[in-house]
């Protein structure tokens, strides 16, 4: 038994690679060459201009054909160690989708850009990007942590298609900006955003939290039936909202304590101890949802 | 082994133990806009919670947080409930907090035993007081109720931890004069106060009226004052006071585990060994009831470790300490347990045996006089 797993990328794949595989708690009874052995998926693309980009752009989407391989981990990874749900992943991982699917324990850490559908499914452990994210990530998460030192694509901690539900439980920390529709139909669980969101943020959000440290730009919190949505740098209030009053939430107090003491995330005292514009919404839905608005005053 | 002290700044310990019991106790983590406004709702929160047998709790705060202790980085405090069984905890958590610390400006409230695996219910049953308006967020695996009041909004964690405890620690301290006695106690209850893990549930942290179980003369009674360390029935009772001592003080201690209440006990009897006091003994009932016994030499020594427990006695799985004077309907006392009285002069293990601590086989209804 190793203190951890090592997977170093050997050289840049063209394409791209559905890496499903790759979950620490999977490797925790592994040895080595089992690790070596476990099956990834490629599809080969006739644009690998497109696979640079780690958030994942139209332009690879569009060329994505039926042209796929499978191969073995040890053919793009060298493997060092085993038996571990510890597992440091290094090289640039842009291109690959889906690693921590359906995880459960241990800790994923990749030195690099992450694919599409980071944390697929995963109910637990932390997965932690010391790059950009694609789309997807956090897709259906239900439990764990999801740490993302840059910034993430569209639809954080969204809804598989058909889905009725989004995340369900767990947490995603995005340091930067995410892209259009974070934390779509979310049911459960908590989302930060360090930067600023895309259009189209907690549409149709059931509960949960979302919690954004720039500005919610476009449409926020669309249908929302009982989550929050707190926004630090602003939002456009959507018509389907009604303010109620400017107060201090006191759950906020706690959820700043924990994004300080667990997660280091840099809050300042000014959002800790200001007030906030409630506006309750969306009142098209149910109308227990909250928009909570950092005023200066 | 450390030598067992018989004398401390020339005050006699009694070479006798404090009797103690099991209870359930939960730490309740009050904080508020303001140091002031935490210490109002404890304060109003642990009122009337003196003795279990009237009380129905114990508790008292355990002392103050600094914003970076707590939860939500405000001033707190930190109150522990002590209770004889279970349920009877939860309902006395969501009783007080409903009463004191929902309807106090500024506060929310938090579990203070996070780590603990049983789980009691607690705001559970108090969210619908929002009536249907309130909401709830989970930050960091644990549930939080929003409550709207008027203010704005109550805060409270979903579940509370319960833990075992013991309540009954005890010592007296036996004065020459009423005002040594109180000044020694003071000194005590000063010395003991802000230690984690322990609270003082009397007022002051001091217990004037030490109670025997049960009564000489009203059956009804499950205790009544403890005459054998009366001054003023030296004459006409089996007295147990030190010669030249004319008043008597007791330190009721409930605490979270045996070395909590160990060191501060140890604390607060030096604290209490000054000019003026010639004794210092404790309440028990010859060691048949309660598991847990306290000796105070070998607490002074240095020693906190618990005795095994005793072999199983008749004591019911209800009883427990009830300290003071509250009076309550007598059902099942076993007063047959308490051994003959001792002469004053006598040290040793019978010298307290009328404690100041009584079990108290089933929750008292109310009392009767």
């Amino acid at each position: 038994m190793s203190s951890a797993v090592t997977l170093t990328l050997k050289e840049t794949i063209d394409g791209r690679v559905v890496a499903d595989a790759i979950a620490a708690d999977r490797f925790a009874t592994l040895s080595a060459a089992e690790i070596a052995r476990l099956p990834i998926w490629l599809t080969r693309h006739s644009s690998p201009s497109a696979l640079a980009d780690a958030t994942g752009g139209e332009a690879d989407r569009a060329t994505r054909g039926p042209d796929q391989q499978c191969v073995e981990l040890g053919d793009l990874f060298s493997v060092r160690g085993e038996r571990s749900a510890v597992l440091r992943v290094q090289g640039n991982l842009g291109n690959f989708d889906a690693i921590g699917t359906a995880m459960t324990g241990g800790t994923i850490s990749i030195d690099g850009n992450a694919g599409r559908e980071l944390g697929r499914a995963m109910a637990g452990g932390t997965i932690a990007v010391h790059g950009n994210v694609g789309d997807d990530a956090g897709l259906a998460m239900a439990g764990g942590a999801l740490l993302v030192w840059g910034s993430a694509a569209d639809r954080v901690g969204g809804a598989l298609p058909g889905a009725s539900r989004g995340m369900t439980g767990g947490e995603i920390f995005v340091r930067r900006d995410v892209g259009r529709d974070a934390g779509t139909a979310v049911r459960r669980g908590l989302i930060v955003v360090g930067g600023d969101t895309g259009d189209g943020t907690a549409r149709g959000m059931i509960a949960g939290t979302v919690l954004v440290m720039g500005t919610a730009t476009g449409s926020v919190g669309l249908w929302n039936k009982r989550g929050t949505v707190i926004a630090l740098g602003g939002a456009a209030v959507p018509a389907t909202y009604r303010y109620a009053c400017t107060y201090r939430p006191p759950v906020l107090r706690v959820i700043f304590a924990y994004l300080r003491r667990a997660h280091g995330v840099p809050v300042d005292d000014r959002y800790i101890n200001g007030r906030y514009a409630r506006y309750c919404g969306d009142l098209s839905e149910v109308g227990k949802g909250e928009l909570l608005l950092w005023t200066d005053s | 082994m450390a030598e067992q002290p018989a004398t401390v700044h020339g005050v006699v310990i009694d070479d006798t133990f404090a009797e103690a019991f099991g209870m359930r106790a939960a730490r309740v983590i009050i904080t508020a806009a303001t140091p002031r406004w935490a210490r109002q709702a404890a304060t109003t929160m642990t009122g009337f919670a003196t003795s279990v047998i009237a009380c129905k709790c114990e508790a008292a705060i355990e002392r103050e947080l600094l914003p970076r202790l707590t939860p939500d980085g405000r001033p707190g405090i930190s109150v522990l409930v002590f209770a004889t069984d279970s349920d009877g905890l939860q309902k006395r958590l969501v009783e007080r907090i409903g009463q004191t610390v929902l309807t106090c400006p500024t506060t929310a409230c938090f579990d203070g035993l996070p780590d603990a695996t049983e789980r009691m219910s607690v705001g559970k049953p108090l969210r619908i007081f929002g009536d249907g308006f309130q909401s709830s967020k989970v930050v960091a695996g644990r549930r939080y109720w929003r409550i709207p009041v008027m203010e704005g909004e109550f805060l409270i964690q979903e579940d509370f931890g319960r833990a075992k405890a013991i309540g009954g620690g005890n010592f007296l301290i036996q004065g020459e004069t009423a005002e040594a006695t109180l000044a020694a106690a003071e000194s005590a209850v000063e010395a003991m106060t802000g230690i984690v893990g322990v609270i003082l549930p009397f007022p002051g942290g001091i217990v004037r009226s030490g109670s025997k179980i049960g009564a000489k003369r009203y059956k009804t009674m499950i205790a009544s004052t403890n005459d054998a360390f009366a001054p003023t029935l030296r004459p006409i009772t089996t007295t147990q006071l030190a010669e030249g001592v004319n008043s008597v003080l007791e330190i009721v201690l409930d605490g979270l585990d045996f070395e909590s209440i160990a060191g501060a006990m140890r604390i607060g009897i030096t604290a209490a060994c000054r000019p003026g006091i010639r004794r210092i003994t404790a309440g028990n009932y010859g060691g048949k009831l309660g598991p847990h016994h306290f000796h105070l030499r070998k607490i002074l020594s240095g020693d906190r470790s618990p005795e095994p427990p005793p072999s199983p006695v008749a004591a019911p799985p209800s009883a427990a300490p009830a300290t003071g004077t509250a009076p309550a309907p007598a059902s099942a006392t076993t007063p047959a347990a308490i051994p003959a009285t001792a002469p004053a002069t006598t040290p040793a293990t019978t010298a307290a045996t009328t404690a100041a601590t009584a079990p108290v086989p089933t929750p008292a209804p109310k009392p009767t006089t």
